[in-house]
């Protein structure tokens, strides 16, 4: 059976390197629910939006290390999928906590009902990478979303 | 040592397999042998035997929501966390929670 393939969850349209004109979170979440949007991951902008603050309002999703997940939840989600920006200066990701700078933000769309058992084992393996200094190394030096595929295939292989 | 842990979160997919993977990284770092049972969005993975729980020095829980099938754990010590904290500091809880038990 072909397993699923990383670059069919992540998709160059859901892949912001430059990070431009994001100053703060509210334009960092507006920013990447819009990429989502444009590549048809969730039909609803403002439902999504919803999902992801209903999730922020639950706990961090800041996760120190400059790393930020957010993540929804709803119907909005037509498959699951993850989009990514990097704002190489750090953005103020504030939460109810604290919160902190982030400069690696991932942002995953999960459908209300679990379906494709494959797209969330991806989105899982994505999450269990971020664990790891060698991959988020990696993801400060890429120039092209290649780059970002490439090292999700490398890492992948040294999860425990 | 030996370690078993469940982890569990709101929506099940980004802090359950990121405290488990950091629980097993750190397991790994520190020497100890540890399964992480994962309660997420796609069901209970990785599903600790009754055995394994036996044999358990100890018990960590990195859970944000309840625990399912929680009377399994009802004859061990028990260490709880959230999921965040975990993926923060693995490795320091871990060697905390073992100098306690110790």
């Amino acid at each position: 059976m072909k397993q699923l393939e990383i670059s069919q969850v992540i998709k160059p349209e859901t892949v912001d390197l430059s990070g431009r004109g994001i100053k703060d979170k509210k334009s960092l979440l507006d920013h990447m629910i819009s990429m989502m949007f444009k590549a048809g991951i969730v039909v609803s902008e403002q439902e999504y939006l919803d999902a992801i603050y209903q999730r922020e309002a639950m706990g961090p999703t800041y996760m120190g290390n400059f790393i930020a997940i957010p993540h929804g939840k709803c119907e909005a989600v037509k498959n699951p999928g993850i989009a990514f920006c990097r704002c190489s200066n750090g953005v103020f990701y504030h939460t109810d906590l604290g919160g902190g700078y982030v400069k690696l933000v991932f942002m995953l769309a999960i459908p209300a009902h679990v379906s494709g058992e494959e797209y969330m084992r991806v989105l899982a393996q994505l999450a269990r990478l971020l664990v790891y200094p060698d991959f988020l190394d990696r993801l400060y030096k890429a120039q092209m979303y290649a780059d970002v595929i490439n090292a999700i295939r490398d890492c992948e292989k040294n999860l425990n | 040592m030996k370690i078993v842990a469940v982890t569990s979160c709101a929506t099940g997919i980004a802090h359950s397999y990121m405290a488990a993977e950091s629980l097993r990284k750190a397991g790994k770092e520190l020497g100890d042998t540890i399964k992480v049972e994962v309660q997420g969005a796609m069901g209970i993975e990785n599903r600790l035997s009754e055995d394994e729980i036996a044999e358990a020095d100890f018990v960590i829980w990195a859970v944000d929501v309840g625990v399912r099938e929680k009377d399994r754990f009802d004859e061990k010590k028990v260490f709880q966390f959230g999921p965040n904290e975990i993926i923060c500091n693995a490795k320091k809880i871990l060697a905390g929670v073992k100098e306690k038990v110790l």
